[in-house]
């Protein structure tokens, strides 16, 4: 995509509507650029939320048929540790990046660690709970910023 | 209370390409000189004059480094850069509204 700099519209004193339509019209463009830009992190995040969730799932297994020690779950005992940093930086890159949807995502995070601090002891269903959490709080808004990035609407200036 | 004129606006976001770059790091939140010339479409030499105007005024951090082996230089909007974006669109808006200077 072409920037939409050209032609310049010189503010005159005959046109200063237009001058400033033109200005808006190229703030907007710019900043669709821009979401575009930060969009392409969601790849990551669909990688990472994809691998994390399947890691999970596999420790589920693991704990209940017994294929590894059962140290594996007290490790995951401060888990609400790690949701409330996911939640932060969610709500905070939601927050500087104007996607405001992304800190629905944080406060996700945020009542997950509301729910693993009320369960106090994790038990492996717990693994299957986090195993979802990182799928719909990781992978899919990563896969909505991907998806959403290809439908990003080109404002030309006026 | 007076409106507001063209000549009223920030002449530091004023100039097309640094209002440009202002406007995408406000969404991006930070990028790196290389992206930054294909994105605006300008010369290095350009974007090193539009980047010091704005880095003066400190609405952009830039950070001059290494990325393995290779200079980077990274570029960040700052907080203040982002309130001086916020009033240009509301002057902007003002100007459309009150019917011109």
């Amino acid at each position: 995509m072409r920037l939409p700099l050209h032609p310049i519209i010189m503010p005159s004193a005959a046109s200063p509507h237009a001058a400033a339509a033109a200005d808006l019209a190229l703030i907007a463009a710019m900043k669709d650029r821009g979401r575009r830009a930060a969009a392409d992190d969601g790849w990551y995040l669909l990688l990472w939320g994809t691998l994390g969730a399947v890691i999970v799932v596999v420790q589920y297994v693991a704990e209940v048929r017994d294929w590894a020690p059962s140290v594996l779950l007290w490790w995951w005992q401060p888990v609400f540790l790690l949701c409330a940093l996911l939640g932060a930086a969610f709500v905070v890159t939601g927050l500087v990046s104007e996607l405001r949807w992304l800190a629905g995502v944080g406060a996700g995070w945020w009542a997950l660690m509301a729910y693993f601090t009320a369960r106090g002891a994790l038990v492996p269903m717990d693994f299957l709970v986090l195993a979802a959490a990182v799928a719909l709080l990781v992978a899919a808004p990563g896969l909505w910023l991907v998806r959403g990035a290809r439908h990003v609407p080109v404002v030309e200036p006026v | 209370m007076t409106e507001p004129t063209y000549r009223d606006l920030d002449q530091v976001i004023h100039g097309r390409v640094r209002l440009a770059l202002m406007a995408f790091l406000s969404t991006a939140r930070e990028s790196d000189f290389l992206e930054l010339c294909d994105v605006l479409e300008v010369t290095r030499g350009n974007l090193s004059v539009q980047l010091r105007t704005l880095e003066e005024a400190g609405y952009v951090a830039v950070e001059k480094g290494y990325r393995g082996r290779r200079p980077h230089t990274a570029v960040a909007i700052t907080p203040a850069g982002d309130a001086a974006l916020h009033r240009y669109r509301q002057a902007l808006l003002q100007l459309l509204g009150g019917g011109g200077a």
